[in-house]
């Protein structure tokens, strides 16, 4: 989540804006695939990869089009909204758990946005990277987890 | 009128207010009714709907109507609301209002008053139609003065949570 905000500043606009606002519809839907019980697979390794390859994004600081980051974020966008789809029923208060869940996602790419307005001078800018390259690695290490 | 029966209404009063307030459906939809209304280009249909609404349900509730999906139809009413904001489109009046009567129907049917006598009851439905047409009217002024540039794009983020909460959830109660 916070990589998506990262990545966001370092794209600039409109793409700073218009990530944080799609994630978490198109979440949405990877939950409601989870709550109807629709199986996808890899879905753990799914969001470890995406951790390895939003941290790389920014580590390496690439600036992809639009259309190609929208495309990347939102498809694992889909793997986070099913894992919290499928909890989602065991869950005491839906609307408790749905609202704490999508805002906590929302605050950690606005946390992510805020660290990357670092990016305006030099040395901020390394320190983004260096982040991104700290979320590839914690990615690397869930993927060696589940592995 | 009695001390104590002016007591039993000012106190159903005040549990009408509060209900739409505390009740975490009731505040999704009330929140993203009003970044909706304060995206239009023209509010007073939509708020003259939304009242209609609210009274129509609060009407019928007082009038003993059964069971209902109100809770169902006001997460969906307030999934609609949240993409209309998160668009930053400005819904036109002819979409918008007939989704606020929807909305102010269903928190109606949904505000059961839980107090003792009649009067008591009359009187925590009228704080409840106060407490959730002030809600939506101040929040709508609030997404209206933002204006443009970043504050514009907080009320579209806070849209896209409204409606992704409320998606889960209308799925989640649907499927049960």
């Amino acid at each position: 989540m916070v990589a998506v905000g990262l990545w966001g500043a370092f794209l600039g606009a409109p793409a700073i804006w218009l990530l944080p606002i799609v994630f978490p519809v198109v979440m949405a839907f990877g939950g409601v695939l989870g709550i109807l019980g629709i199986e996808l697979p890899w879905v753990e390794t799914g969001i470890a990869v995406s951790a390895i390859v939003l941290g790389l994004m920014v580590a390496l600081g690439v600036r992809a089009p639009l259309a190609v980051a929208a495309v990347l974020v939102g498809a694992f966008a889909i793997f986070h909204g099913h894992a919290h789809g499928t909890e989602l029923p065991a869950a005491t208060d839906a609307i408790a758990y749905s609202v704490g869940f999508v805002v906590a996602t929302g605050l950690l790419h606005l946390a992510g946005i805020a660290l990357g307005s670092l990016t305006r001078w030099p040395a901020g800018k390394i320190a983004v990277r260096a982040a991104g390259g700290a979320i590839a690695i914690a990615g690397v290490i869930f993927l060696g987890v589940l592995g | 009128m009695t001390a104590l029966s002016g007591s039993a209404l000012l106190s159903g009063f005040v549990a009408g207010l509060m209900h739409p307030l505390s009740i975490t459906a009731h505040v999704v939809a009330l929140v993203g009714l009003g970044l909706m209304v304060g995206q239009q280009l023209h509010r007073r249909a939509t708020l003259v709907a939304f009242s209609l609404g609210l009274i129509l349900g609060l009407v019928a509730l007082a009038a003993a109507v059964g069971e209902t999906r109100a809770p169902l139809v006001l997460l969906s009413g307030a999934a609609l609301a949240g993409l209309a904001a998160a668009s930053g489109w400005p819904l036109p009046s002819i979409l918008g209002a007939p989704l606020a009567l929807i909305v102010g129907t269903a928190i109606g049917l949904d505000s059961p008053p839980r107090v003792a006598s009649m009067a008591a009851a009359n009187a925590a439905l009228v704080g409840t139609a106060l407490a959730a047409f002030a809600a939506v009217a101040v929040i709508a002024v609030i997404a209206e003065r933002m204006g443009q540039g970043w504050p514009r794009i907080g009320v579209r983020v806070l849209g896209s949570w409204i409606a992704a909460a409320a998606i889960l959830v209308v799925t989640l109660q649907a499927t049960r």
